[in-house]
């Protein structure tokens, strides 16, 4: 037991962790559960590289199309207008510059990781105290942390997807479940059903086991604390992204006025 | 005896400017018949290019029923109405829209992009259409490269891509000079005889010649041809602002 905490007094890396966490996460998640100190760093720097590493793939990709000419044309641009179609293609190749391309989606992507650890560890921390659960703010985020390692699993599948295909990811998660329309709530209920995958509730099942181990919350208690806690990130999330298309204004669904 | 093809039925189309309500259409009625050619004349502002629109689905009425070939239009949902302008209805524009930096060919197979076709596929159609208008020997060109009677050729070319049983055409030689606006009416003519539904708008009354059918819409009612005539003489169409 001494050794275990002296290793985690004087190590900052994890790296050997991370198989374990994902196929052996019952007994990876009974370790991380018993530390109070800060182990969250492994966890999140290996999926702020994969993110960063997707938007470089991605933006590549982007930058290529960007210099053969290539735009993604909604479905009826033939009923643009000329101003409209020259409006919609000035607006399109604004975009195509590195800022666009390489910065802010890593910028983005990054405080998604970082800003997403930190409310999801501050919720589930209240949502489980809440429901009588003992354990403390440090091991929620370090739980939190090591919960994420799916989301960076995906990434890197996407990574390999990209470079495999050349094709960027255009409907990620349930979007092909998207329902059709312009109003705002089908936007959001869009957004929102994008960031639903398989990954997320890997999430979830590692987050339920940390929680159980860490609060001494009942199965019941914890998966409905976590999956609370992943819905409102979730709901947050897709609100983000809702308003981002709405300012963004280039997702011109019915130019239609005459 | 021949089919309704399209039958409108009291439409009403009202647009909000700021505060003022601009009534386009004031209760159309109007049928075409399966395999016809129609002539819509009318002044401009008289609702006639509001009425295409509301018929090729790319927009919707305030009032009323339109339905093409059995299908009540109101009762599609946006993707269903996508769906109706890509199989049912071919659109050729007054001012073309065609797509700058795409070539002819690109422009041509743009709307099959969406039916999931192939490439291949796609350019194969692209070309077979484009040989159909007389513009084999410009299929690499760009919209900026090709005369107005070309480009209206390509938007031909395009409306047919997906081999629709209605062609809508808004003013179609209205841009044109008068032997190109000639040239194209006479392949609007062709297209009728292939089998298609034709409707054109226009002011254009040499168009009248092609067609099958003449309709007369005037402060966005359909009128007679004597009504038509009489407004004719008068400097501008009523206006219908409430």
């Amino acid at each position: 037991m001494a050794e275990i905490a002296y290793v985690e007094k004087n190590r900052r890396f994890y790296f050997s962790w991370v198989p374990e966490v994902l196929f052996h996460p019952r007994k990876a998640f009974q370790r991380i559960s018993s530390s109070s100190h800060p182990i969250w760093l492994t966890p999140l720097l290996i999926l702020s590289s994969l993110v960063l590493i997707n938007v470089l793939v991605a933006g590549r990709l982007k930058n290529q199309a960007a210099l053969m000419g290539e735009i993604a044309y909604p479905p009826d641009f033939q009923f643009y207008t000329p101003e409209q179609q020259a409006q919609y293609t000035q607006a399109i190749q604004s975009t195509q510059g590195p800022v666009f391309v390489y910065v802010l989606p890593a910028i983005t992507s990054l405080l998604g990781v970082w800003i997403g650890w930190l409310i999801l560890g501050g919720i589930l921390h209240l949502v489980t105290t809440l429901f009588g659960g003992r354990g403390s703010t440090a091991i929620s985020m370090n739980i939190v942390g090591w919960g994420s390692l799916p989301l960076a699993l995906r990434a890197l599948i996407q990574v390999v997807y990209i470079l495999i295909t050349n094709k960027l990811i255009s409907s990620p998660g349930l979007s092909g479940f998207s329902p059709t329309g312009d109003a705002g709530w089908l936007v959001f209920v869009g957004q929102l059903l994008r960031l639903i995958d398989i990954y997320i509730i890997w999430q979830i099942l590692l987050l339920i086991l940390g929680v159980r181990f860490s609060t001494g919350l009942n199965t019941t208690k914890s998966s409905f604390g976590v999956i609370l806690a992943v819905l409102i990130i979730l709901l947050l999330q897709a609100g983000l992204s809702y308003l981002g298309s709405v300012l963004g204004n280039l997702t011109i669904t019915r130019p239609f006025f005459f | 005896m021949s089919d309704t093809f399209v039958k409108i039925s009291q439409i009403y189309k009202e647009f909000y400017m700021g505060q003022t309500i601009v009534r386009a259409l004031a209760g159309v009625d109007l049928e075409l018949e399966q395999n016809s050619f129609t002539v819509l004349m009318g002044p401009s502002g008289s609702g006639k290019s509001t009425l295409l629109y509301l018929l090729g689905g790319l927009d919707r009425a305030t009032q009323g029923q339109i339905e093409v070939n059995g299908q009540v239009l109101d009762e599609l949902d946006e993707n269903a109405l996508a769906v109706y302008r890509r199989r049912t209805v071919g659109f050729i524009f007054q001012s073309f829209n065609l797509i700058a930096n795409m070539t002819a060919q690109q422009n041509v197979a743009f709307p099959m992009r969406f039916n999931h076709s192939t490439n291949r596929l796609r350019n194969q159609r692209a070309i077979e259409v484009l040989k159909q208008v007389g513009l084999e020997d410009r299929m690499l060109h760009r919209p900026t490269e090709l005369s107005g009677g070309q480009q209206q050729r390509v938007a031909i070319a395009r409306a047919l891509i997906n081999d629709p049983s209605l062609i809508l055409a808004d003013e179609p030689t209205g841009n044109l000079d008068t032997t190109t606006g000639a040239n194209i009416m006479q392949l609007l003519s062709e297209l009728h005889r292939s089998g298609r539904s034709v409707l054109v708008v226009t002011h254009d009354t040499r168009m009248k010649q092609f067609a099958t059918h003449h309709r007369y819409l005037l402060d966005g009612k359909i009128v007679s041809e004597d009504e038509y005539n009489q407004a004719s003489i008068l400097p501008t169409s009523k206006g219908l602002v409430s």
